[in-house]
């Protein structure tokens, strides 16, 4: 059975294909439309997956969209009678959407594919629930999706066994830990949607000093629900402000995007992020004392927060915390996917001990030189072995080099196959990526890519975390071996590489390690700031060539700017 | 901006605008009852009707 997974209409538009519950097939629209945060139909993901595995659009069984949009619109009309007038320019807008977007899933679909494909509608947090419970390790789990708004649910407590899902509750909008961090983003002067991990890493350079006023914001109750003080906020009726003239009484001006971060800033970012890690402690033991479960499954745009993952995997009394790497809402287009397919199955599910993110586009080295010669590139091609000696003596070199091998990953993170890599070892490498590379805000860290089997040496973390979701201490002694990506309250969001899943990185890092005695590389994402992560050979020339990378290691091949 | 209007959508709105006042009209005020020390909201079982866009179970 074929079923096709889409997310779209609000923002990270992506697609999926699962065929006999696997994903195949799946890319955000972002990486080929190049607009970041792509919220459109996803016609170019939804192409790529079917031409990836060949499958015709007559061949699909069906398609899934993530939310019901009838019900988002039901929740959008009663918070509009609940706040009279002063709500019309905002119901106005979410009418608009949908009947122009949201009402047109089908006519879309038929319109792309040519041919009529029965569609369904998965609930937001169930999709939520689904992406991250169906690619666990786990047979039996608690659930637990945090995010901002999906129809009504922000929160939501689910129970996983086997091949079925069942809910418990859920916390309904306008009371929301997303919105709140959204609130506090916006009132922080960074981008709501995409500054929200900026004010995480922002945290650890402040203290709590305005924990006192923080905590105002949130009422948090002993069986594990939270309620937002809805006098400080707007966002349930104000289309230009999220919060109220009174947060402003609380906590004194808003800062101004153009204006610097200060530390009064810094410290409302880390007394933020404590109201909100204490949240999340006590939403999670409440799930773990309900479920009696032993497993978690993390997901919703809340579990990209991995400074708390770190401290629920510590506190919340759960043995294992698996969380979706890509927990936001294109993730939502993989569990609506696999829920319909589990639903339809036959077999018995088999809890997937490794879940591989790259099931994007793949470029082999025949299309690659064929790009490569399109720009005029100076390249050579070098033996596989002798290919991760050359880029592991680079390294040690403090060259900055952009990796592009096999799949792309799905989700917002790189993971080995778009990606910038530098060695972690010379203190002043975050700096130059971000003036020469990134361009971006000099407080926010660069996370260290370490082999797996070395990582308990350099990280206070158990196990693995093969999708950077954790965010643990550099273990004493080793903060000076790697300071590039150790981050000023002495963390770092690692990444464990492990030989089977990801072999090709894997050993350039075990070359990397024999030279410097490292096992441990930078690894950031392959963009600059403001656009996705490259998708194509072209993609990543053009971001070679825009910026101060030193080398383009791609497939077999390595580009330089000075052969 | 809020979460719900970072998106692109397309803002042409001024017939929507009269039908969300119509819609308005039909929509009954649904207030959450507030429960003393919790804002969980009970979830009927096994009631995902995924056929539906509305989907109310």
């Amino acid at each position: 059975m074929k079923i096709l997974g889409i997310s779209c209409y609000y923002h990270d538009s992506a697609a999926v294909l699962v065929e006999d519950c696997r994903v195949v097939a799946g890319a955000e629209e972002e990486r080929f439309s190049r607009r970041k945060h792509d919220s459109s139909f996803p016609r170019n993901a939804i192409r790529f997956c079917l031409d990836y595995t060949g499958t015709a659009a007559a061949a699909l069984d069906l398609v899934v969209f993530y939310d019901k949009p009838l019900k988002k619109l039901e929740r959008a009309l009663v918070t509009a009678r609940q706040y009279g007038p002063r709500a019309a320019p905002l119901i106005d807008w979410q009418v608009s959407d949908f009947t122009h977007r949201g009402s047109r899933l089908a006519d879309d679909v038929i319109e792309l594919l040519g041919c009529t494909v029965p569609v369904e509608y998965c609930e937001h947090h169930l999709s939520h629930a689904a992406s991250v419970f169906y690619i666990s390790p786990f047979e039996d789990a608690a659930i637990v999706t945090v995010d901002g708004v999906g129809e009504w649910a922000t929160t939501s407590l689910f129970v996983g066994t086997g091949d079925g899902i069942e809910q418990i509750r859920e916390i309904h909008y306008p009371h929301s830990l997303g919105l709140l961090y959204a609130t506090m983003t916006a009132y922080l002067g960074f981008e709501v949607n995409e500054g929200e991990y900026k004010v995480m890493g922002l945290a650890s350079y402040g203290e709590p000093a305005f924990d006192r006023e923080v905590s105002q914001l949130l009422t948090i109750f002993d069986d594990g629900s939270f309620r937002n003080n809805l006098e400080f906020f707007s966002y349930m009726y104000d289309e230009r402000s999220m919060f109220t003239p009174l947060l402003v009484e609380l906590l004194g001006p808003p800062r101004d995007a153009s204006e610097p971060v200060t530390q009064r800033h810094m410290n409302i970012a880390a007394s933020l992020q404590g109201l909100c890690e204490r949240a999340l402690v006590n939403l999670v033991r409440a799930a773990h004392r309900e479920t009696g479960r032993d497993r978690l499954c993390l997901a919703g745009g809340v579990a990209q927060n991995v400074v708390a993952n770190s401290r629920l995997l510590a506190e919340a009394g759960f043995a294992e915390i698996f969380v979706h790497p890509a927990s936001g809402d294109s993730g939502g287009a993989i569990g609506a996917a696999l829920y319909a397919a589990h639903r339809r199955s036959r077999s018995a599910r088999v809890a997937i001990a490794d879940y591989d993110t790259c099931i994007g586009p793949h470029f082999s080295n025949a299309m690659i030189r064929a790009a490569l010669d399109e720009a005029d590139a100076r390249y050579e091609q070098l033996e596989p072995a002798e290919l991760l000696a050359y880029t592991a003596g680079l390294l040690t070199q403090n060259m900055i080099i952009g990796w592009f091998q096999g799949r792309m990953e799905f989700g917002p993170r790189a993971l080995g196959c778009r990606s910038i890599i530098a060695s972690p070892c010379d203190p002043q490498m975050k700096d130059i990526l971000n003036a020469r590379v990134k361009f971006r805000e000099d407080f926010r860290p660069f996370a260290p890519a370490v082999l797996e089997e070395y990582s308990e040496e350099y990280f206070d973390h158990p196990g693995k975390s093969p999708y950077m979701l954790f965010c643990p201490k550099v273990r004493p002694g080793k903060a000076g071996t790697i300071p590039a990506v150790t981050h000023v309250d002495g963390t770092a969001r690692i990444q464990t590489v492990a030989k089977a899943t990801n072999p090709r990185f894997h050993a350039l890092i075990d070359e990397f390690r024999k030279l410097s005695g490292v096992p441990v590389v930078v690894n950031t994402s392959f963009n600059i700031r403001g656009e996705p992560i490259v998708c194509t050979p072209r993609d990543a020339l053009k971001c070679f060539y825009g910026t101060e990378i030193d080398f383009l290691v791609i497939g077999d091949f390595v580009v330089s700017k000075d052969f | 901006m809020s979460a719900d209007q970072n998106g692109t959508a397309d803002r042409t709105a001024t017939d929507a605008g009269r039908l969300a006042v119509r819609l308005l009209e039909l929509v009954p005020a649904v207030e959450q009852p507030a429960v003393a020390g919790s804002s969980w909201t009970e979830r009927p079982k096994n009631s995902f009707d995924m056929t539906d866009p509305y989907g109310d179970p």
